[in-house]
């Protein structure tokens, strides 16, 4: 382990190799030139504005003036930086360079560390002409230490976190314009999209970029901007994290954070790294990484019901929103797990194949090329148990109201979630991202839109157009928190009878599309074993077979 | 280089290789065999599985069953260990745009673990072999194709592998660079590398390569030195007759003939595939000139990889499939 820790911080050909190409003088220079002029007026601007009108003693606006640098910095690793190496990963890839890269013997580990480092050095040395007036900051600010090497930790933690992304990126995107644009785009979603679910109680979702530790180091170290902060954020909520119960400090939780985003990302690039036909994850991994995000989400959710306080934000209709986001949380990070972890009707033709040639009854059920029902399942049943845990907690909390249609509808949502995910495995087992497509469409859309029509066309009342739309998975979270909380608009329409009977009626849709779906995937499975069985297969000896997938990396089974 | 101890066993082993693309079979249960000194030449028309095999004994593929050996190594399972020891040079030899000829070298150098003088010495070693030393400082994407091409090469052998896999290596050179190229893979086969060179252009196959494998359709259909295929050619001779005038006259006296199988007409000049020996093809120039046919030459050609591929191909396109071992 420590040599492999050492080798990564050795001499590194890429690392030298980026710093050869994007820092030639006739292309640096300019940038760099730019950088000055825009840096230099950016931290002139603040600093004149606080300590020319008189506001502020020079302590104080060498303060104000580390905000704007922290952005530019933010601007030219961030952004320029993660577009920069998604566009470059993919032109690599394209020109095969990446296939020169595969074949030197070179560690993995150090390939993606040459790769982190070398491709955007250009951005490195921007951001390095901005630490002058770091430093002055610093200096005349009187900025503890600690404290700027706390901000910058959280802060170059989380550019190599959006590195390794745009890295992924650049290994599937198709071109290196759409992973340049990709990348950028991740970006704003990671700092405007997804902070938004924060307010929701998936509070540990903001904590994935370096916002949380600026606003607070900001508001501790300049007077009178905690005051100016809370008009956007809660200052104090930020300072430190909830998480069952316990207080953990924001910049602390940053960090865990984004090591264990970035690492699940590292994995990725390793297995991606070595051979671009494996899975982006393992069978194990994914359920593991999904076991992670729902112990994420519970620890944060819990305590945030239990909060009066920061539940009444949500306004009244608190338990329906909670509910419904983690439904868009939970749901996306399942489909694409058992998305990237279910092999494709090739992939599997070509495990039997394999097995067939071994003379195995069946592969090992990591492997890529093995069926993923069971760790489909195993993803099914760890979200119903996010889902039961928090709606217990919630009925724990008084969040709901259990009173006319009993406890037991409680465990509903969990049922029905369990029948979606295997529904949709099912569906991405038969048909590929068809299936996906397919199910989305005719299970999740088109129900919804003929209740809509139905409705507008005024054939069936409000009641009945809602039975129209139960199978669709966009609707069944809203429908099967209906019988435990109250929805004031819908009391008048629906009695406790029709709440029950359209929360039984969500959980029995998905079911049905299982028993289809299975079937389907039943008799191409079949026909795929047929078409194998056909094959004439040369005999080979034991020593030939390779439980796990090829390749000597320890990493590799992750 | 890069050697294993057992001097008998083959640097390249493959053992039942099997490569599947969804319901297309690129390479069928194929096994092959590639010793230290040897140059083996990989034909085969579009889709026959050359590029397919060349990647998976690069590990860049992986087969879907099989056992590949390289020097020793069993390289799918420890493939990082096989790295040191293979040159793959594929067939659109790319360079990165933003770096020069002595940069995109220094860093794969650095990447084989060259480091100092070594590192410095062995890039050099390498342009000026592959001729490029006036290039070394030019931007690499401000080359021809050609040129990329040979620094491609450049990087392939800058770690001294000993064995070199390339593919369609001389598609963009020039007269001359094909001349180095063969003198340099002469060289590298002399030292004890096994290559294995695909290539369309045939005639040039069987002026480099000691051996030959025919492809078709993902199986080896043909595997030997060039002089043994010949052999097995039963009775393949072809003899090239120049005339004065026209030959269709002579051409119709020649399909007459027992041991003339078939018989191409060019202007003046008859081509013949000829199934009898040297009593019976003299016997034929006899009866030519006899016939009042004005002979101007009678000469036997030399039988190259494209008639054998092409022969082997036609042969196995009658059976029904692909050619036939």
């Amino acid at each position: 382990m420590m040599s492999a820790v050492t080798e990564w911080f050795r001499f590194n050909p890429m690392i030298v190799a980026g710093i050869e190409a994007r820092l030639r003088r006739r292309q640096f220079i300019p940038w760099a030139l730019m950088m000055i002029i825009i840096t230099t007026f950016g931290f002139l601007l603040a600093y004149l504005a606080a300590t020319g009108r008189g506001h502020a003693a020079a302590q104080e606006a060498a303060r104000i003036g580390l905000m704007p640098l922290l952005v530019i910095q933010g601007i030219v690793l961030i952004f320029l930086g993660t577009g920069r190496i998604a566009a470059a990963m993919v032109e690599m890839r394209e020109k095969g360079i990446l296939d020169f890269h595969r074949m030197t013997p070179m560690s993995p580990g150090n390939k993606i560390i040459g790769q982190l480092f070398g491709l955007p050095a250009r951005e490195y040395a921007l951001c390095l002409i901005t630490m002058p007036f770091v430093m002055f900051c610093w200096m005349v600010g009187q900025i503890h230490l600690l404290v700027l090497a706390e901000l910058y930790l959280v802060f170059f933690s989380s550019v190599i976190l959006y590195h390794s992304i745009a890295m992924v990126m650049g290994m599937v995107a198709r071109s290196p314009r759409t992973a340049f644009v990709g990348a950028q785009g991740m970006v704003f979603l990671f700092h405007l999209v997804i902070p938004a679910f924060s307010g929701l109680g998936f509070q540990f979702l903001e904590y994935l970029t370096v916002r949380p530790t600026f606003v607070v180091i900001a508001s501790e170290q300049i007077q009178g901007v905690e005051a100016e902060l809370r008009m956007f954020e809660d200052v104090h909520a930020l300072r430190e994290v909830a998480f069952f119960g316990i207080g953990l400090q924001s910049t602390l939780f940053s960090l865990l954070l984004q090591g264990l985003v970035t690492s699940t990302i590292l994995v990725v690039l390793h297995r991606k790294w070595r051979s671009p036909q494996h899975h982006a994850l393992s069978k194990i991994y994914a359920v593991a990484l999904f076991g992670g995000f729902q112990f994420l989400v519970v620890g944060c959710v819990t305590p945030f019901l239990a909060s009066t306080v920061r539940f009444a934000r949500l306004g009244e209709f608190g338990m329906l929103t909670l509910g419904y986001s983690y439904f868009v949380l939970s749901a996306s990070a399942a489909i694409f797990l058992i998305h990237i972890t279910t092999p494709s009707g090739f992939e599997y033709q070509r495990g039997l194949r394999l097995a067939r040639k071994h003379r195995l009854p069946r592969l090992p059920a990591h492997r890529d090329e093995a069926p993923s029902g069971l760790w489909a399942l195993g993803i099914a049943l760890i979200g119903a148990m996010g889902y039961s845990i928090i709606f217990l907690a919630a009925w724990y909390y008084e969040r709901l109201d259990t009173a006319t249609t009993g406890a037991r509808m409680l465990f509903l949502p969990a049922v029905w979630w369990m029948a979606m995910v295997m529904s949709v495995h099912q569906a991405r087992a038969w048909g590929e991202e068809r299936g996906l497509f397919l199910y989305g469409v005719f299970v999740w859309m088109v129900p919804v839109l003929l209740g809509i029509l139905l409705l507008v066309a005024d054939v069936v009342s409000f009641t009945t157009a809602c039975y129209f739309t139960t199978p669709s998975g966009l609707l069944a979270p809203i429908w099967l928190v209906l019988p435990v909380i109250e929805l004031y608009a819908f009391v008048n329409d629906f009695g406790p009878k029709h709440r029950a009977v359209l929360a039984v009626l969500v959980t029995i849709w998905p079911l049905l599309a299982l028993a289809i779906f299975a079937r389907l995937n039943l008799m191409r499975h079949n026909h795929l074993r047929t078409t194998v069985r056909s094959d004439t297969v040369p005999e080979s000896s034991s020593s030939e077979y390779h439980p796990d997938p090829p390749g000597d990396d320890p990493v590799r089974m992750a | 280089m890069a050697r294993v101890s057992d001097a008998k066993r083959p640097l390249v082993e493959t053992r039942d290789v099997r490569v599947d693309y969804g319901d297309l079979t690129a390479v069928h249960d194929l096994t092959l065999d590639i010793h230290a000194g040897e140059i083996a030449g990989l034909i085969g028309p579009n889709g026959a599985g050359k590029t397919s095999l060349m990647r998976v004994l690069a590990t860049l593929l992986e087969p879907t069953y099989g056992q590949v050996t390289l020097a020793g190594i069993d390289a799918l399972a420890h493939p990082r260990r096989a790295h040191p020891h293979i040159g793959y040079m594929p067939d659109m030899p790319m360079v990165p745009s933003d770096l020069t000829c002595r940069e995109f070298l220094m860093m794969f150098a650095g990447a084989y673990g060259l480091e100092g003088d070594d590192q410095t010495q062995r890039v050099k070693q390498c342009i000026d072999e592959v001729g490029l030393s006036a290039k070394t400082d030019a931007m690499a994407s401000t080359l021809s194709m050609g040129m990329r091409q040979r620094l491609v090469l450049a990087k392939t052998m800058l770690h001294k592998p000993s064995i070199l896999l390339l593919d369609e290596p001389a598609s963009g050179l020039d007269p001359l660079a094909r001349i180095q190229l063969r003198d340099t893979l002469r060289r590298l086969a002399q030292l004890g590398c096994a290559i294995l060179v695909s290539s369309h252009i045939l005639s040039e196959m069987s002026d480099l390569c000691s051996t030959v494998c025919i492809m078709d359709r993902g199986r080896i259909v043909h595997r030997g030195r060039i002089d043994d295929l010949v052999r097995q050619m039963d009775g393949l001779r072809q003899f090239t007759i120049r005339l004065v005038g026209s030959a269709s006259a002579a051409a119709h006296f020649l399909r007459e003939h027992e041991h003339v199988e078939s018989v191409h007409e060019e202007d003046a000049r008859l081509r013949i595939v000829f199934t009898g020996d040297d009593v019976q093809a003299a016997a034929l120039l006899g009866d030519l000139v006899s016939a009042g046919h004005k002979v101007i030459s009678f000469a036997e050609k030399s039988v190259g990889v494209e008639d054998l591929f092409l022969q082997l191909h036609s042969a196995g396109a009658a059976n029904g499939g692909g050619a036939s071992p």
